[in-house]
């Protein structure tokens, strides 16, 4: 199979789940899309390498997530760009309910880049420690530390009572 | 993703877990489409030179969607360019441009025939909000200085970069939301709240307001769009009757505020004058609650838990010349077999004014204690607060009330019966009102603000993404 064609056959097959991850470790959506098209693009060059990878995606997804690392290194890395407009925002009565859950992926936001990143192939991928390890480039322990640090702040987050403000509004 | 997990220890029935699960997944379907971004990127690849040269070209190849994207984009933050980016702002570089924020016109409920503590209701929008470039907008605080001229203090996703910026919202009409630039200062959730930071806002008018928190003030004078810091700050500020109160405390050394002050000044004006509260004021104190409504002025001091009987009931003072002077109160909250807090004091016009008391001991008690006299004496009011934890207060006391914590609950007899707020569930992080109509209530994590203009009997909701 040429190059060309099996890269577009992997792409379209997987770019839902790479859009997905990198969203959640991300959580933007145009940093999601960037983080995606940056490391294919950068994968396609050497694609024959990745077709021989025991497991492709595997291998997409490790390249995914050191790309998230470094860019998050890159402290001077700023692309200039909005968001596309949504067509619409639905699911009103949804926000209340997802309140607890968005405490939950607002401390997420606020962990550690590769705390969050393992946390998410553990929860959501629902990679192996071993896997895990291989897609961030680390040993099992050091994964197990990552969710284990992960989870215990975000425990803490949810156990904070934050006294809610009153006040006049005018 | 398919590939069912071995179970390890911690993961099962953990409520973490389970959660982080569910908000994963959740949010998850929020993410982009895929099938245009995987064309996007074969595309690409597709139009790139030779493979030997894609490291030197690698950015010419985003230009096939990046452009379309930036330009779809630019539409939408219209404002922000004329707005937004003019200004000298020193964190323009990552700030939130003006993005505006419609919401459908508020749609409420007919007033129903009065009777004794009607259910409220709610009023779920059925248009869509149509938001720009603003992404994971949580609300702060509310002012408003009339009834459909506000602003909101929030942070949200930089536009310009990774991370969260501040963000100041204003509406002209209810209806539609738009960032200024200006705000040079931090809020929760923006570089660790690093100083200058800032969690509250109050607008006297259309033109003076004033952005504060523990350790810093700021004041406009021009609607928002510059700020100048004043000196010191406030745990608590509010303006009334042309003139401002702020409460500030040593925050240091103490379970609570201590060393609480009180400082009035004109509307506008930077220099402050200090009003004395006497000694009670500088013991330590575990909890310190605000109010103003009408001419009055209210502090609630709740004693330190630990501490001594001396120090341990509630203590009310009341003023009302603008907060230049303050009554010393009786105890609010009726004492029985074990010891009862006073926890947050709400003001109405014409000596009206309510306490929420709750039992110092588990399982914690709620109830309300109200005043008709300006404080001198209080009946408690033993009706039952169906909240799982209450923390606040609003309203006119002898028409309205409103306890916060999870949920919202109403009360139109003084707290002698509750009614649960359909729809306004989850942590309620802002209760607020400007009169004893018109009232506001920030749920849903910072991104719902809900309005009532009939005393809380029916609320609208404005969601922001």
């Amino acid at each position: 199979m040429r190059t060309e064609a099996g890269f577009a056959i992997f792409v379209r097959e997987h770019t839902r789940a790479l859009i997905r991850t990198a969203y959640l470790i991300t959580g933007s959506r145009l940093a999601a899309e960037e983080l995606v098209q940056d490391t294919l693009v950068r994968l396609y060059p050497k694609w024959h390498r990745v077709e021989a990878a025991d497991i492709p995606l595997a291998y997409v997804r490790r390249a995914l997530m050191n790309g998230y690392v470094n860019q998050t290194r890159r402290a001077s890395r700023r692309e200039f760009a909005y968001e596309d407009v949504p067509d619409r925002v639905d699911e009103y009565d949804a926000v209340n309910q997802l309140a607890d859950r968005d405490e939950i992926w607002a401390g997420l936001r606020d962990l550690p880049d590769r705390q969050r990143a393992a946390l998410v192939l553990r929860f959501f991928e629902d990679l192996t420690d071993a896997e895990s390890a291989d897609a961030l480039g680390c040993r099992v322990g050091t994964v197990r530390s990552l969710v284990s640090r992960g989870l215990a702040a975000l425990r803490e987050q949810m156990t904070e009572q934050r006294p809610p403000q009153a006040g006049r509004t005018a | 993703m398919n590939k069912p997990i071995e179970p390890r220890p911690g993961d099962p029935r953990d409520p973490v877990v389970d959660a982080l699960r569910a908000s994963l997944t959740e949010h998850a379907r929020r993410a982009p489409t895929a099938d245009v971004l995987a064309e996007r990127i074969i595309a690409s690849v597709d139009t790139r030179p030779p493979a030997r040269d894609l490291h030197r070209d690698r950015r010419r190849g985003w230009s096939t969607w990046t452009l379309p994207l930036v330009a779809a984009g630019s539409v939408a933050a219209v404002v922000g360019a004329a707005i937004g980016l003019a200004h000298d702002n020193p964190h323009a570089d990552k700030a939130p441009p003006a993005a505006s924020i419609s919401v459908s016109p508020s749609v409420t409920h007919p007033a129903s025939t009065p009777a004794p503590n009607p259910s409220p209701t709610t009023t779920p929008s059925t248009t869509p909000v149509d938001t720009s470039t603003l992404h994971h907008v949580q609300i702060l605080d509310l002012t408003f200085a009339g009834a459909d001229d506000g602003w909101a203090l929030a942070s949200a996703d930089c536009v310009n970069g990774p991370g969260r910026c501040t963000a100041l919202l204003r509406t002209t009409n209810g209806e539609v939301w738009k960032s200024m630039p200006g705000a040079a200062f931090n809020v929760d959730g923006v570089n660790d709240c690093a100083d200058p930071c800032v969690n509250h806002i109050r607008f006297a008018t259309d033109e003076i307001g004033y952005a504060y928190g523990s350790d810093a003030l700021w004041m406009t004078t021009d609607g928002g769009l510059h700020w100048a810091q004043q000196g010191g700050g406030a745990e608590y500020l509010e303006t009334l009757d042309n003139n401002v109160i702020r409460v500030v405390s040593d925050g240091s050394g103490c379970p609570g505020p201590c060393n609480v002050r009180v400082e009035t000044a004109a509307i506008g004006a930077t220099t402050w004058t200090p009003a004395s509260l006497g000694r009670a004021a500088r013991a330590p104190v575990y909890g310190l609650s605000f109010a103003r409504g009408g001419s009055d002025a209210y502090l609630l001091f709740t004693g330190h838990v630990t501490g001594g009987a001396d120090v341990a009931t509630s203590t009310l003072y009341r003023s009302t010349d603008g907060g230049r002077t303050w009554n010393k109160r009786n105890e609010p909250c009726a004492q029985s077999s074990q010891e009862i807090d006073g926890v947050a004091v709400a003001a109405g016009g014409g000596d009206r004014v309510s306490v929420l008391c709750a039992t110092r001991q588990a399982p914690r008690r709620w109830f309300v204690a109200t005043s008709a006299d300006g404080g001198v004496s209080f009946t408690g009011q033993q009706g039952a607060i169906p909240a799982a934890t209450a923390g606040v207060l609003a309203g006119d006391p002898t028409t309205v009330l409103v306890a916060g914590g999870i949920g919202l609950s109403r009360s139109t007899d003084g707290g002698s019966s509750w009614v649960p707020v359909p729809g306004v569930t989850g942590e309620v992080a802002f209760v607020g009102f400007e009169s004893d109509r018109v009232g506001r209530v920030v749920t849903g994590g910072g991104r719902t603000i809900w309005t009532t203009r009939d005393a809380g009997e029916t609320w609208t909701k404005v969601n922001f993404r």
